[in-house]
This record gives C-alpha cells, structure tokens and sequence, in this order.
C-alpha cells in the first residue's frame, strides 16, 4: 500500500504545480472535472480505502482451545487405527470390542439423557439435531436397524476388496482419515460462550496523514437530496458486515463438510474393515466407527459447554492415545524397543505441532493480516426474514 | 494522427452487456473521427470469419472455442499465429482490449507488445480482494497489465480499484466514463400511464444486480402505495424469486415481467415509466440508470462502487443497498413527483446529453491514443524486466516462448507474404467531424504506395 502513495506524491506536487491557474476544485465524479486530464490524480484517491474491518484478534487461550479440538479429533482416529491394527493380529476378539462398545455407548447415552436439558438453551444446532431423537424406545429401535444392518452386510464387506492389495486400502484409509480430519466441524466461530474478546469494526485509515480528510468531513458537501439516511461512510462497511452475520443463516458451511467428514471416515472405516479375518470382526470394527465418527462428536461438542472439559477432554485422549500406542508398539520389551517407539515420537510431534506451534503461529501472524475494502466491494444486502422471503430463499 | 485500432475482446455482439455497447459506440465513434478499427473477438455460434457492420466496422470472429463463462482459454501460443497474422494483415498501431474477465484481449495484448505494437486496456469491473478467485483473477491481471502501456477506467472507483488489483501507476490509469446514445434514449411522456404511478426495472435478473432487495421492495411498496406499478424487463436466474413474490402477494396485475429485451427495446420501455430502480450492489459505471435519466425518469438507485459518481445529485436519489433505504428513497421519488418538484422528463433529458456523449469519449479515448503512440518501443528485455515486477517469474518464460514462436513464424509466414487489405472507404460526408481527415489522405495513399 504504502508503494503507491510514495511514487504517486511526486507525480501529484508536479500535476498540482500545474493545475494551480484552474480554481475549480476537482471533484470525485464523472461530469464536472473539465480541465483536468484524464489521468488525474486527486489527493483524495484511495481516500475510501480501509483495512481489516471484519478483524476479530483471537488470543493465545482460544487459539490452543480450538487447537485442542484438532488434537482431540486426530487422538479419535489413532485410536480406531489401533484398534484396528490389534484385531487385525488378533489381540482383541471381537466379543470384547462389541462388550466394550455397548457399555460406552450406554453410559454415553445415560450422561447425554442427564446433560442435554442442562444446556438445551445454548445448545448448538446440529448437536440438537442428532440427539433430539425422543423417547428411549426410539432410540433402541435406531440402535437395532443399525446393527442390523451392519451384521447383515458385514460378510459383504469382509470380500469387498478382496481384489485390491493391502498397501492400496491403507493407503485410501489413510486419505480417507485426513479428508475427515480436514473437513471436520470443528465448529470455528459459532460455539456458544467461547473467550473469544472480539475487537469488531476495528478500521484505520491507510492513507498517509498528508492525505488527511477524514471521510466523515466528506460528507458535509453532499446536497441533502443525495441522501436519504447520512451515514458517514466508515459505519456502511460496519452496518454491512453486521448484516453479514444476521443476514445468511443459511449458509452455513459446517453442514456440508460435517457431513463429508462423516463420510470420509465411515469410507475409511469400510476399507479397514474389509481387512480382517471374519465377519464378525468387521462388524465390530464398524460398530465403533459408529461409536467414534458419528456419535462421538455431538456428544464432546455437549460436553464442551463444560468450560474445563475444553482441556481435559482432548488432554484424557492424548496421553490414552500416547499409552495405547506405547502398548501397541510393544512396550518396552526387547533390546531396540527406542526404535519401537518411533511411532509414539512421530505422534508426540504431530501434536505439538498442531497443539502449540500452530496456534503460536496464528496468533503472532494475525499482525500480517491485510484485508482491504473499499467502495468497489459488493455490497451484502440486508434481507428482513419476512414470511415469504424464507419460503422463497429455501 | 490516424490510428489502425484493434478493439480486442471476448464479449462482443451478438452477445448483450455493457463492454459490448461501449465497443461498438466507441467504434463507431472512432471511424467517424477517421480512424481505422477493428474488432477481434471469439466465435459465437456458427457466427465464424470476416464481418462487417455499420460503417465498416470490420469484426474478425476468430473459430477459438469458449472456455468458461464466455471465455476463450488462454493457450498463449495456440492463436498466436492466427491474431499475428491479423494484426499484420490489418496494419494495427494499437490493440485496445476491453474487460478484466476477456482472456483474448489479454492474450491479444501481450502478442501486440512482443510485435512493438502499443496496448491500451480499458476495465470496465469491480473487483472484491477477499476470496480466493478474486486473489486469483488480480494476480493475472496484474501479470497482463505489467507491461501495459495505459489503462483506461470508467469511473474513479474503477481506478482505485484497478490501481490497487494490477498495481499499475496511477498516473497510466485515465477515467473516461462511459456514455449513452443520448440520441435515441429521448423522452416521451405521452407513454406514461396518466393516473398510476409506473417503477420500471431494467436488469439481469441475477444476484449482483440485487433481486433480493427487488422482491422485498416491490412486496412492500405495492402494499403501501396501491397505485405504483412495476415493469420489469430483463432475465436470469432469479426471475423465480421476482414470479413467486408475484404469485404469494397476487400483484399479477401490477407486476409486469417482460422477460428478456433488445437493447433497442429498452427506451420503449423506458418511456413507459415514471421511476427508474436500480438495486446494483455492485457497479462500475451503470449505463442503465444514464439510459433512465435521459429518457426523463426519476432513478433511485444503490449507492455502490462507481454509481454516486455517474450522475448529478438532482437526477438521482442515491441510497444505502438495504430494503429500507431503498423503499425510503422510492418514497420520495414518489412524493416528489406527485408534487411536481421533480425536473421534467425534458430538462433531464438535456442534462443527460450534455454530461454524456460518444463523441466526447472518443476524443478522450483519442487523447490516450496519442499518448501511447509517443511512447518509446521497448526490446525484449526491458519487456520482461516489468514482468519481473508481478512476482510470477515462470510467466517470463511464457513471454519468451512467445517471442520464440513469433521469430519463428517470421521465417516459416514472412510479413511480406500476408496479404494487406484494404481499408473500408472512409464514412460518409455527414459523419466527419471537422476536415481532419481530408489532410490525412495525403499520407494514408503515399502509405499505400510504398507498400505496394
């Protein structure tokens, strides 16, 4: 920015040396400026130029909470993977896994019946959406067509990929799982009651001080009939950002890309599962990935409205991740159990690197942010939620 | 000085807009001013090769497929030989290219600059610098426009914003706004209904012209005011929105929609009304409401991008994009014009053609012609070196790659083996504005001469 305002002063003092014969000022429209050439630059260019409007500074505590998030996530998937890997050698029978799985599942379901009404009022959207399932025989109706279902097909799955090697489905596994990590709705912006200290319509004016007429001073020149509301210009890109909040409650991306998420898991889920020796193994191993991807998540987005269990939740899954790795890795038995354990290295990193470097990163960076906008932005019409209107944007 | 312009665009007749009217009038105006021009777009359709147009416009369809959104793809090399061939065939001394979005002009300017030919370009769009595609289409223009010998823009917020996108000097942006055939754009106010009043809308009907508010404004004020109906002319996406507001609120009788129109249409329809809406929320210029105010309406209009600067505060009532400020502005609109303190359709009509005229755009346009024209040829090296300046270094290589293919084609198509044509005889006695181009004969056959 500041480039343009030093190369055009001095073409600007040499073109006002010239137009000091003419007494007209100029004005910023496009039919009375007769005698000043096309190219004319006025002092007032770029007046309008603000920056970083809609700046919210997010401060360390909030970055590593939402990181924690990230974290809490990837610990989710590891897990599976483990679980995965000890059926696959056959540490764990199946029996054990649906025991385990049905107990969670209903001490899961015992503390979301007592928790639920608790934060009903602040609770978030799709969190509601998933668990306002009614009654319990409902939900037991639910539960048994999916596992069902799941045992009816499990055999399907166990020849699905016959024909394809091993490396091949890991690999898709492995894509799959970073897909669901990246597009899982971590929920950025809308969580109720997050520190979040927003510091909004915070806009400086870029324009060096020689420049200097504010943009509010503008508007005393403009004729009474130009106006229908005099509003200083600054407050219009405030007034549009405000409606941008309350004006689009449609568009909210975290719908579709929950759902990809979801997909994306279930799809890696599938193709480990067809790996295993039996059907019944399969079927377990798809059972928790109902468990993990599609129930888990409401159920640690209601925990989350319990301050403290920001941190403690994704702090419980990280060191089990780290202890069931550790075990999975072989512990430390045998002479080279260091070079065992690279895997559990390779995590720790992993996690530090997302849980404190990342939010380091985007906090300090936030200086960097330069944002510009101007009359020439596309204006975000402020649409009354009449009646009709809803039936029509739906 | 007599310039050979090639006005280089992907939109151009027969598709509809803005950048098409404004080269087509700008054109026009140029042959009648003794130039020679002319225009190199894409194929529409079966519409392929050579045509003519009125006082031999000459429009080069070149069979380019489109790529997207009425583009053509930019290969850089695949037309190469084709548009040096024209270019050479028709003599040209400067390449205009119009519009951000037209890959060709782009395409056509970098091949003019590598044979030593001057570029202008002329933008006629706002751009936004927030998402993703607007970072994108800035850093190609930025690319083109490196080396580009001016630009032109059709309002002060259009330089702004292309000084701040192509990170051109302000000092080569000139402001040259559009203008409309004030001339056929007359008033007529014996069309008007007598004892209702009538909101004409003339716009695609999409997104960025504000359909949204359009529903809820046309919902309200029909509720309010049981005598104001509403024309509509135009088509789009959203006329589904507009149809349905009609049919829950049963304004069938009050809401006309006409569907698409000619531009030759529109001043009928113009006529028609008493009050012209535009609910834009995005424009560079916006001719539509020029067009209104010359046929004598009263324009209510957003107050957005380039919009506030196109037309003097007693023509206009400009307003914030939102539904109340709209409906507020239209209620004055209406207030005013029941109690006659409006202009006459007259008056506005002979402000209109004094502000606006082709003519003077032309002359203007003329003005930025002999500024480039004076500008010294730059090498190769001195080319790429302000390439450098945009930061997409492999870009050189694309311009060297280029400059390769044209020695080559040097050799394999030598220049004196394309055939030159000959030029459209001058227009008509009635079209010259002065005797200028009387003394430009002299040296266009001593030309002439040494090429044959």
């Amino acid at each position: 920015m500041r480039k343009y305002s030093e190369m055009d002063s001095e073409a600007r003092r040499s073109i006002a040396g010239r137009c000091k014969t003419k007494p007209k000022p100029w004005r910023k429209n496009l039919y009375d400026n007769k005698g000043y050439k096309d190219n004319y630059t006025d002092e007032s260019f770029l007046e309008e130029l603000r920056k970083n409007i809609h700046f919210q500074e997010v401060h360390y505590r909030a970055a590593f909470i939402k990181a924690g998030l990230v974290t809490q996530q990837l610990c989710v998937v590891v897990l599976y993977s483990l679980l995965f890997a000890s059926m696959d050698v056959g540490w764990i029978e199946p029996v054990t896994v649906l025991y385990l799985c049905g107990i969670t599942t209903t001490l899961g379901y015992i503390i979301r019946t007592f928790l639920s009404p608790r934060f009903e009022r602040s609770c978030h959207n799709s969190s509601k959406a998933s668990f306002s399932g009614g009654s319990i025989f409902t939900d037991l109706v639910t539960v048994i067509k999916c596992l069902a279902l799941g045992y009816i097909v499990s055999p399907v799955l166990k020849t699905l990929t016959e024909t394809i090697s091993t490396d091949t489905i890991q690999a898709a596994a492995a894509i799959a799982f970073i897909v669901h990590l990246a597009t899982y709705d971590y929920g950025i912006g809308n969580e109720p009651g997050l520190p979040y200290r927003a510091t909004s319509h915070k806009s400086d004016v870029i324009a060096p001080s020689h420049w200097s007429k504010s943009a509010s001073s503008s508007d005393k020149t403009v004729p009474e009939k130009y106006l229908t509301e005099n509003i200083p210009s600054a407050s219009r890109y405030s007034r549009v950002q405000g409606s941008k909040t309350s004006s689009l409650p449609h568009d909210n991306p975290s719908r579709t890309t929950s759902a990809l998420s979801l997909n994306a898991a279930i799809f890696g889920a599938i193709c480990l599962a067809s790996r295993l020796e039996s059907p019944s193994h399969a079927f377990a191993l798809l059972s928790v990935a109902g468990l993990a991807f599609a129930l888990s998540p409401p159920f640690l987005r209601l925990l989350h409205h319990w301050p403290p269990a920001r941190v403690a939740i994704p702090l419980a899954l990280f060191i089990a991740t780290v202890y069931s790795l550790f075990i999975c890795c072989g512990g430390t038995d045998g002479e080279d159990w260091v070079e065992n354990q690279i895997p559990v290295a390779l995590f720790i990193i992993v996690v530090a690197f997302l849980n404190i470097l990342c939010p380091c990163m985007f906090v300090l960076w936030q200086t960097h942010k330069d944002n510009i906008y101007g009359p020439w932005d596309e204006a975000i019409p402020l649409i009354q939620s009449t009646a009709h209107n809803v039936a029509v944007s739906d | 000085m007599r310039h050979r312009l090639c006005m280089a665009s992907d939109f151009f007749f027969p598709n509809m807009g803005g950048v098409e009217e404004h080269i087509y009038s700008l054109s026009q105006c140029l042959i009648a001013r003794g130039h020679k021009v002319i225009v190199l777009t894409h194929s529409y359709g079966d519409r392929v090769g050579v045509r003519y147009m009125t006082n031999g416009l000459k429009v080069y369809y070149l069979p380019i497929k489109v790529f997207y959104n009425q583009c053509v793809l930019p290969t850089m090399v695949a037309s190469l030989p084709l548009i040096r061939y024209i270019l050479i065939r028709e003599r040209i001394t400067i390449i205009h290219g119009h519009s951000a979005f037209s890959t060709l002009a782009h395409e056509t300017m970098i091949i003019g600059r590598l044979l030593g030919l001057r570029t202008v370009f002329t933008d006629h769009s706002l751009f936004g610098f927030a998402d993703a595609s607007a970072i994108i289409t800035n850093k190609f223009l930025e690319i083109s426009l490196a080396d580009s010998h001016h630009c032109i823009c059709v309002s002060h917020t259009g330089k702004e914003n292309t000084v701040l996108r192509a990170r051109v000097h302000c000092n080569k942006v000139s402001v040259i706004p559009n203008a409309v055939d004030t001339a056929v754009f007359t008033p007529d106010p014996s069309q008007r209904d007598k004892d209702k009043i009538t909101v004409v809308i003339v716009s695609r009907l999409v997104y960025r012209k504000g359909v949204d508010l359009m529903v809820e404004i046309i919902a309200e004020l029909c509720s309010r005011y049981p005598e104001v109906n509403f024309l509509i002319a135009g088509d789009g996406p959203k006329r589904g929105l507009l149809e349905e507001m009609r049919e829950q609120c049963s304004l069938q009788e009050r809401v006309t929609l006409l569907g698409s129109q000619e531009h030759s249409a529109v001043r009928d329809i113009l006529v028609k009304g008493h009050i012209f809406l535009n609910t834009s929320l995005t424009e560079a210029y916006c001719m539509a409401i020029v067009e209104a105010a010359s046929c004598g309406l009263q324009v209510v209009s957003t107050k957005v991008g380039g919009i506030p600067e196109v037309l003097p505060p007693d023509l206009v009532y400009l307003t914030e994009p939102d539904v109340p400020a709209l409906l507020n502005g239209l209620e004055m609109a209406i207030s005013d014009l029941k109690a006659n303190k409006c202009l006459t359709p007259e008056k506005c009509h002979e402000r209109v053609s004094i502000l606006y005229n082709w003519m003077d755009v032309a002359s203007r346009t003329e003005t930025v012609y002999k500024i480039v024209s004076q500008e010294p040829t730059k090498n190769l090296g001195s080319q790429l070196k302000s390439y450098i300046k945009s930061g997409v270094l492999p870009f050189l290589l694309v311009i060297s790659l280029c400059y390769i293919i044209l020695r080559i084609l040097d050799w394999l198509v030598p220049r004196d083996l394309i055939d030159i044509s000959r030029d459209f005889p001058l227009p008509a006695e009635q079209f010259k504005p002065n005797n200028c181009i009387i003394k430009q004969r002299k040296p266009k056959k001593k030309r002439k001469a040494r090429t044959s």
